[in-house]
């Protein structure tokens, strides 16, 4: 099911909102035209996810050669630091078993009696 | 039985600077101001953790300050959140005083100790403290036990576990005997600026082994309160090890046992199993709670520890492996024993039962 | 299927009686100072393993003749022979690693490699060397390995658990290079000297706090070798870790692996869940086995880890530990002690075609 959460231009670029959706509460996260939806709830000890810092990933092929993965955006649980992809809800340390719902989310054109493009998350029918 | 139902046995207050310093005699203020504490942690020496002062990054109070400076923002944010009862609070400006000169460490503590009664034990019912004290120089230390022992919110006296020497040594006896006299527990904090490394075989390179380092330093200071007879001269003392999490407590004790059967006769004041005596003088917090894959396996090495009632439950709020009072215990652990962990061990030990 | 089981001893002592039996493998101006300045094996091997102390050695081993941990012969009949060794590895501790002038240090450690090839090496063929080096020197404890490097019976490269950096420190680094560039293993062995304090906190003031503080200085060395990327530089080396127990392993595993997830922006080239990378890379030996007087909470503590990998049979001839580790070698079915007794040591040490029987 399809929620607005709000005008594009509420979101700024390289920012985020926690909203309330169904009940649920949901970081929503703005990187450039892209934009993201998380369960805020990590899923180690319930903590706020969302609240989190955002960066992009990074890799080292040895020790001391570390390279940022652009692209890559991870949001860090601001208790434990654990990061989760902004894209998949994934965790990076064990993707399967530690991950936290990720939600679609769009940019839609309402009809012309309302200003400004919407961002929109769909939830699941069922409960998440 | 306890009236209460959680007790957070770790919670780090933070004094604001200015608070020290109006409390500081003149003289010492200008020191403090002109040359700043003398001290180099060890983990100065590994600046690269990943959090601001090691702490979760929803602590900063929103007013301002250092997280833990803020009474008002704590009780909002971990006490009246989670319901805990009763929050004992171990001052972490402690780590730093006590590795200053020794007037200035007497007048450090006894700032912290009354900024703590004045903006924490009187503001809010819920909260008690460790007596911070001088504990390098005994009979500072003493005094300042006096000092507070009338005041029944101070529940335990504050160690480190990097001190100078290992806390068995004999430089800490005036600070044990005090303690025991009062019937105060003593609490042995992870940190402090010791004179040596953490690891036994140098300096590490990373923030992440000095994290690890925190249970090493719990283990061999635990070896040293039992092999240097401490509680043979104190058959009363009881020590916490805090922050330093539990599992590697039962094989710490196997092997103390095992060496104690063919070794004895260095230490004859040792006149029962080492293990006996952890369990007769020791307590444990939760913090920073092992996480097996499977939880099981850590309710395995609580029955392996056999101390079901001596582990009490802590937060180390505001650090950032602060444990969730809702997420913490494993499950599968009896009820009556999460019941304890969470608050009737603490109860009985701190005297909590108001 | 009835193919024999190797069994390997991956902890034999060898010391010599003193000092004056490396003279045939020492520098000429060695033998003069050393005579002239009535300089002997070090006190530091005095404070290893006091002679007092029962866990030093073996009634049997002190019922040998010469010190223990001397004799060829005791060796042979106490180990070798009664388990049916197919292939003993030996370590030469001396204390001349802590030794911080690291020419003579390093020059008596070449004299112990020479006299452990030739009066051990040579004289049975069941056992292998561990080359010693001086850690204070990286540059000589390569020159040492590369000198050795045709000498097939050394499997390994000796290092002390006590030492000045933790052993993932980059000082140490062309040493794990040399050593896996020619298949030898690394062996971090309990003892040494540190140079200041040898206890996390300052110095013990008893032996049986440092005997069993080698179980927790032993750990800092692992989250080293982690934490520092040695594995990510050095994919084929592999790690033993001698006479510094092992039931501590699932606690430190546990609290590796938490640490990991919330420190990974430190250390990004740890890429892979560490306890995996030290299961791929570490065996660990079974003396001393601190067991717990109940063996069913071994049994529990067993099941918390998927240990037997990671578990090498060591006799630790001459030092006596208790019987926890015979205790807990009757405990094992026959494919966990088929892997124990030899299997895991012969693939970490690529003994190769090892004979399950009298080594030939």
């Amino acid at each position: 099911m399809k929620h607005v959460v709000g005008r594009v231009d509420e979101f700024p670029d390289g920012g985020r909102r926690i909203v309330v959706v169904a009940r649920r509460s949901i970081g929503i996260f703005r990187v450039g035209d892209r934009f993201y939806a998380l369960r805020n709830r990590c899923p180690h000890q319930g903590g706020p996810l969302c609240e989190g810092p955002v960066q992009p990933w990074v890799d080292a092929p040895a020790p001391g050669e570390v390279r940022v993965r652009d692209g890559q955006w991870r949001v860090a649980c601001p208790w434990h630091n654990w990061e989760y992809d902004l894209e998949t809800g994934e965790s990076w340390f064990d993707p399967l078993r530690s991950r936290v719902r990720a939600y679609p989310v769009t940019v839609e054109t309402f009809p012309v009696d309302v200003e400004g493009d919407r961002v929109v998350v769909e939830l699941a029918g069922a409960p998440a | 039985m306890s009236p209460h139902a959680l007790i957070d046995c770790d919670v780090h207050s933070n004094i604001p600077p200015a608070e020290l310093a109006r409390r500081l005699p003149a003289r010492w203020r200008r020191v403090v101001e002109d040359f700043g504490l003398r001290a180099v942690k060890s983990n100065a020496y590994v600046p690269t953790r990943p959090r601001a002062a090691a702490s979760r990054t929803d602590t900063w109070p929103p007013g301002g300050g250092a997280p833990g400076s803020d009474m008002p923002f704590v009780r909002e944010q971990l006490l009246d959140r989670w319901g805990v009862d009763v929050a004992i609070l171990n001052p972490i400006d402690a780590l730093d005083y006590a590795a200053q000169v020794p007037a200035l460490s007497e007048h450090l503590f006894r700032a912290l100790n009354d900024w703590t009664r004045e903006a924490w034990l009187d503001a809010d019912p819920r909260f008690r403290s460790t007596m911070t004290v001088p504990f390098e120089y005994g009979s500072m230390a003493v005094r300042e036990i006096e000092r507070l022992a009338s005041d029944d919110r101070f529940v335990s006296v504050m160690l480190v576990v990097a001190p100078r020497e290992p806390l068995g040594h004999r430089r800490y006896w005036d600070v044990y005997e005090a303690a025991a006299g009062l019937d105060l527990p003593v609490v042995v904090h992870v940190g402090g600026i010791g004179n040596s490394t953490v690891t036994g075989a140098g300096w590490y390179s990373f923030y992440f082994e000095d994290h690890m380092a925190g249970a090493h330093a719990m283990a061999t200071q635990l070896m040293s309160l039992v092999c240097q007879g401490v509680f043979d001269r104190f058959p009363t003392l009881k020590v916490v090890l805090e922050e330093g999490g539990l599992a590697w407590a039962p094989p710490l004790m196997w092997a103390l046992d095992s060496a104690w059967s063919q070794l004895r006769h260095e230490v004859p004041h040792l006149d029962r199993r080492p293990s006996e005596i952890v369990r007769e003088h020791f307590w444990f917090t939760t913090q920073p709670i092992d996480e097996p894959d499977d939880p099981a396996h850590m309710v395995t090495v609580l029955e392996h520890l056999g101390m079901h009632d001596r582990i009490m439950f802590a937060t180390d709020y505001p650090h950032w492996d602060f444990d969730a009072p809702d997420h913490a215990l494993p499950r599968g652990l009896p009820e009556d024993v999460r019941r304890a962990i969470f608050a009737g061990n603490a109860a009985d030990l701190f005297g909590l039962t108001r | 299927m009835s193919a024999p089981v190797p069994v390997v001893d991956c902890d034999v002592h060898c010391v010599p009686a003193s000092i004056e039996a490396l003279f045939p493998y020492l520098d000429e101006h060695w033998v003069g100072f050393i005579a002239n300045g009535m300089l002997g094996m070090p006190a530091a091997l005095g404070a290893m393993y006091p002679p007092g102390a029962a866990t030093s050695a073996t009634a049997e081993a002190r019922a040998a003749s010469g010190p223990p941990g001397t004799s060829l012969d005791a060796v042979r009949e106490q180990v070798l022979d009664r388990h049916g060794v197919d292939v003993a590895v030996l370590s030469c501790i001396t204390g001349f690693d802590a030794i911080r002038n690291t020419y003579y240090g390093g020059d008596l450690l070449r004299a112990v490699n020479d006299w452990q090839a030739a009066e051990w090496l040579d004289r049975d063929p069941r056992l292998r060397g561990s080359i010693v080096v001086p850690p204070l020197d990286p540059e000589a404890a390569v020159r040492e390995i590369r000198r050795l490097e045709d000498d097939p019976r050394f499997v390994r490269v000796l290092l002390p658990v006590r030492a000045d950096a933790p052993y993932g420190n980059r000082r140490y680094h062309a040493i794990y290079a040399a050593a896996a560039e020619r298949g030898l293993a690394i062996a971090l062995h309990a003892w040494g000297l540190s140079g200041a304090q040898p206890t996390p906190n300052g110095f013990s003031e008893h032996y049986i706090e440092d005997y069993v503080a080698h179980t927790i200085i032993a750990q800092g060395h692992l989250t080293s070798l982690v934490v520092e990327g040695v594995f990510q530089r050095f994919g084929d080396l592999r790690v033993s870790l001698l006479e510094c127990g092992s039931t501590w392993l699932p606690a430190y595993l546990w609290r590796l692996d938490k640490d990991w997830k919330g420190i990974r922006r430190e250390v990004p080239w740890v890429d892979r869940r560490p306890s995996e990378l030290l299961r791929e890379h570490l065996r660990v030996s079974v003396a001393p086995l601190h067991a717990p007087a109940d063996l069913e909470q071994l049994d529990e503590l067993m099941a918390t880890l998927d240990w037997p990998e990671l578990l090498m049979f060591a006799s630790d001839h001459p030092h006596d530990h208790g019987d926890g580790a015979a205790r807990f070698l009757a405990r094992l079915s026959g494919e966990q002690r088929a892997a124990v007794m030899g299997g895991n040591a012969a693939a970490h040490y690529r003994l190769g075609a090892v004979v399950g029987g009298r080594g030939d």
